[in-house]
């Protein structure tokens, strides 16, 4: 049987030693990027720009309750029974999950079975929640991104699954860039085995380059900034 | 690899008499184009990043096989598995064998050009599995048994009369085809379906972290992310070049892919992966940082384990002729970060689309990588297919010489006896010719007279032999009946 | 690669070049010499013509026929081998060759790789040496037409020529000149592309000539033949009443016609 890997680095060994460094190349690596950009000074308004932008709707909100006011009333526009949710303590906002139970929706928690059948039977279940809600590790306002570290509790079918997505996040939360968070979370990837940088609603212009929103992911993203 | 069985010539024939499909390149890359335009316009250190950029990848690539091996370690660390695929049939028996291993009847699929490069659907259709293409453009490739004909936008060459056709054909009805955000609606409905009853997803890969053992795929639609989330397996695709070192490096290159290839700041979904879901069952490795993991065990317990994801994660990381460039001409075409926007800038590729190139990567990118994996003997006539404007060079956002590679591949082609033996006749006496002036004074009198022969008013309609397909397509001007050199010896000078 | 030179602008003010002047220049379009040469004159420039030269080896070279492009390289460098003197070319493309190929063509031949690098560190497009050596933008021409400018590839990405022509144009006293869609955009010639796919070729001559059209003017002008003569092919076949000229031409004009 053939080793794949032996014969790979093989060749790549062989042909490396062979030649001279590729056009540019250098065996030191080239360090970090060395931004000259000024840090910008009012991270919430450049965020919300950038959000704005993306066609998301962002709501500012100056404490726990006004924020939880904020996501209860858009669960009643949307008309929904039941949300997807991360658990309570990674909401971003304390009180919010205990006042959702008490306005009598239905919190599904984000929790994918590892078995086959029981896994196919929960995705059913939970296929016609209509608004996922989450919080975030940051905010990044040069791009108006939300970056999401999944973990125990902090399910990706949340912000992925329902046609609606609403996430909560700190002003304090808010950082410059995704080289900043990358600085501020130098060890990320062991915080959880999924980052992602949520940018606006899900689109395509596959079709004659036409922009639509909502292909896969939540066509509707509300972001509320607390504080 | 090969999208088509006809001829270069035919293809290119085909595509220039196409009215439609010239309305949808030229919208298409326009569109494109000036969407990178204000991107780059708008981004300040485009040119630093751009130059900091290459110099990354260019570093990578020549110590690839440290940052592999790196890589691998690291994705074994998180509980993920690498598998090393040295051929296209070794690729698609490695996922072949992943899907029998976990009884995989159904699979959905997010973009990967690798896929398409080895002919993956196929043979797991021939192996059992039930590949659904979810990314908009490629299902409708799929629905169409058409190939994609861009890189980043599959069906550019299509318009929504086409698509409407082929949704009808899956069921739709007029309400479902009325106007494009019907059709996504459609589309997504259907493709939902899919997603939430298969068994593995397969991904490609925009980049692979070695530091981390961390895989970026940059999507728009979501289907990147559900393909990675809800399966129990996912299989990811990458090219071995893939790599950069550092999460770091990572921020440089994502500050470029979107907004080269179309104007966009990142694109909607940027999903960096690290492992498999952590606390589940085989996986192994470093645990989150929050919550007591150790005594609990992993299976079913709620509070150790994240709450989904993928239980297994398999990496094949494909070479498929990507080594045997490394220490060569062609190394450089190994740092593309598949933006397309050399396709987009590309006069040639603007004229003739992507399946005039009959390759899974076409316009400039591929006239370099085709030939460069496969060999020159049957994709002659891509690098030919040129007319080294450098068009593609200005806009890479990490500065390959796409025109420099062609002209070495044009060499290669001359050694291998590939090209006309017209035109290779023809420049060698150019050359014996020029090299004696004397003789070279005297072909010219002799072209002069013979072109004053043919041509009516300074102008001829018909060349002879070879050289009319210079007048097929528009006049050739008669020598003047004295050269400048002769003018100028007559004034004494 | 967008330098103009290989080396840096000569420190005084030349008095004499030696002009390439270019095998299709020599042979199709000689005016387009004696302008070059009747401009450089005007500006106390000697202009001297070295007898041998014939062809530079772009054609060769672009085919991937480099032993060919090689030879006529060596015989250029030959030609040439005044090290004193600057080099004048009024085309893009033969002076990307001079200034940038043939260097690397010659590399590893011992008994031409520093002539060739020296020539190349001495070599201007025409349109470079007026307006970056010489310091000049205005020469003095005037005109009437209506003058679309194509700015031929080699000369504006592989000698960065973003500039100059333009600057010189735009001096002209009389002259209109009118913006040219999707200008940057290659005409098609690309050597023998132009034989070899001669669809595509002919595919994207009719978009500039479409582009042309569009513009209004009745004049185009560039400052390389080899897409001069593509584009007049073109529009004489069709019968077009829009001229090609090449820059030097319409800079010679001192009276009005």
């Amino acid at each position: 049987m053939t080793d794949g890997r032996f014969n790979v680095l093989s060749t790549i060994d062989r042909q490396l030693r062979r030649g001279t460094l590729p056009p540019s190349g250098s065996l030191q690596h080239p360090g970090g990027f060395a931004s000259r950009q000024a840090a910008p000074v009012d991270l919430v308004a450049q965020i919300t720009r950038e959000l704005e932008a993306l066609a998301v709707t962002v709501h500012h909100e100056a404490d726990d309750r006004a924020a939880t006011a904020r996501v209860l009333a858009l669960f009643d526009e949307r008309g929904a029974s039941r949300v997807l949710a991360w658990d309570p303590e990674w909401l971003n906002c304390p009180g919010l999950s205990n006042a959702i139970d008490a306005h009598g929706i239905g919190r599904e928690p984000c929790w994918l079975p590892a078995g086959a059948s029981e896994r196919r039977a929960r995705l059913a279940a939970i296929d016609d929640v209509r608004v996922g809600l989450t919080g975030a590790l940051a905010g990044l306002a040069d791009t108006g991104s939300l970056a999401l570290v999944s973990g125990p509790g902090r399910g990706r079918i949340a912000s992925l699954l329902p046609p609606v997505h609403v996430a909560v996040l700190r002003a304090d939360q808010i950082v410059p860039s995704f080289g900043a968070f990358l600085a501020a979370h130098p060890h990320v990837a062991d915080e959880g085995s999924n980052l992602v940088l949520i940018t606006g609603p899900s689109r395509t212009a596959d079709i004659e380059m036409t922009l639509t929103r909502g292909v896969h992911g939540p066509g509707h993203v509300h972001v509320v900034i607390i504080g | 690899m090969t999208s088509s069985p006809l001829n270069f010539y035919t293809r290119v024939d085909r595509a220039l008499r196409d009215p439609a499909l010239g309305a949808a390149m030229e919208r298409a890359t326009k569109k494109l184009v000036s969407g990178r335009e204000a991107g780059m316009a708008a981004f300040p250190e485009a040119d630093a990043v751009r130059d900091h950029a290459r110099r990354i990848r260019a570093h990578t690539i020549g110590k690839l096989g440290h940052y592999l091996r790196q890589f691998e370690t690291a994705v074994h660390a998180r509980g993920g598995h690498v598998h090393w695929a040295e051929t296209a049939e070794q690729a698609v028996a490695i996922v072949a064998e992943i899907a029998s291993q976990h009884g995989v009847r159904t699979a959905v699929k997010s973009k990967s050009m690798v896929s398409e490069e080895i002919d993956l659907n196929a043979a797991l259709a021939r192996a059992g599995v039930d590949v659904l293409e979810t990314d908009l453009g490629e299902f409708i490739v799929q629905v169409d048994k058409d190939h994609p004909s861009h890189i980043v936008a599959p069906i550019i060459h299509k318009n929504r009369h086409d698509i409407a056709k082929s949704f009808r054909g899956l069921g739709a009805t007029d309400d479902d085809v009325i106007d494009v955000p019907q059709m996504t609606a459609f589309a997504r409905r259907l493709l939902r379906a899919g997603f939430l009853k298969a068994d593995m997803g397969i991904s490609g890969g925009n980049f692979g972290v070695a530091e981390t053992g961390s895989l970026c795929i940059c999507t728009n639609e979501g289907n990147g992310r559900l393909t990675t989330t809800l399966p129990r397996v996912h299989v990811a695709l990458m090219g071995i070049e893939r790599l950069v070192p550092t999460l770091s490096d990572l921020d440089v290159m994502l500050q470029l892919l979107g907004r080269s290839a179309t104007g966009q700041k990142l694109t909607v979904y940027t999903n960096i992966i690290s492992g498999p879901r952590r606390g589940a069952q085989g996986a192994t490795g470093a645990t989150g940082a929050t919550g007591a993991q150790g005594a609990q065990g992993a299976q079913g317990a709620q509070g150790a384990a994240e709450s989904d994801g993928p239980e297994h994660l398999h990496i094949v990381l494909v070479d498929n002729g990507r080594s045997g460039l490394l220490g060569g001409e062609l190394a450089e075409i190994l740092y593309c970060i598949r933006c397309g926007a050399c396709l987009n800038a590309c006069p040639v590729y603007q004229q003739v689309g992507g399946h005039a190139y009959g390759s899974v990567y076409p316009g400039p990118v591929g006239a370099v990588l085709t030939p460069g994996l496969r060999g020159l003997a049957g994709w002659e006539e891509l690098p030919q297919a040129s007319s080294l404007c450098g068009a593609c060079r200005e806009i890479c956002p990490v500065r390959i010489d796409i025109p420099r590679m062609l002209l070495s591949l044009r060499a290669e082609s001359t050694r291998l006896r590939l090209t006309p033996a017209w035109a290779t006749f023809g420049l060698w006496l150019l050359g014996r010719l020029a090299v004696r002036p004397r003789a070279f004074r005297g072909a010219q009198r002799l072209a002069a007279r013979a072109t004053r022969l043919l041509a009516r008013d300074g102008w001829i309609r018909k060349l002879p032999g070879h050289l009319s397909a210079w007048t097929r397509q528009r006049d050739f001007p008669a020598f003047a009946s004295e050269t400048f050199m002769q003018r100028w010896e007559r004034r004494g000078r | 690669m967008s330098h103009t030179t290989a080396g840096a602008a000569p420190a005084a003010r030349p008095t004499r070049v030696q002009l390439l002047v270019t095998c299709l220049v020599d042979s199709l379009f000689p005016d387009v010499g004696f302008s070059v040469v009747n401009v450089l004159e005007r500006l106390g420039i000697a202009v001297e013509v070295p007898v041998g030269q014939t062809c530079c080896g772009q054609p060769a070279f672009n085919a991937g026929s480099f032993d060919d492009a090689r030879a006529m390289a060596r015989h250029l460098v030959d030609v040439f081998d005044r090290g004193d003197v600057p080099v004048v070319i009024p085309s893009g493309s033969c002076g990307d060759m001079v200034i940038h190929q043939a260097p690397a063509l010659l590399a590893d031949d011992p008994a031409y790789a520093e002539r060739a690098r020296q020539l190349a560190a001495r070599t201007y497009e025409f349109t470079a040496f007026l307006v970056d050596v010489l310091g000049v933008s205005d020469v003095g021409a005037v005109g009437h037409q209506r003058i679309a400018y194509h700015p031929a590839c080699h000369g504006l990405r592989g000698l960065g020529l973003e500039r100059q022509p333009g600057v010189l144009l735009d001096a002209v006293a009389g002259i209109e000149r009118c913006p040219l869609d999707e200008e940057a955009t290659c005409c098609g010639f690309g050597g023998l592309f132009s034989v070899k796919m001669s669809d595509i070729s002919g595919s994207l001559l009719s978009r500039k000539i479409a582009c042309i059209e569009r513009s209004g003017a009745d004049t185009v002008v560039a400052t390389d033949v080899s897409c001069l003569m593509h584009i007049a092919g073109g529009l004489h076949r069709k019968g077009s009443p829009v001229r090609v000229k090449h820059l030097a031409e319409v800079l010679a004009v001192r009276e009005p016609r």
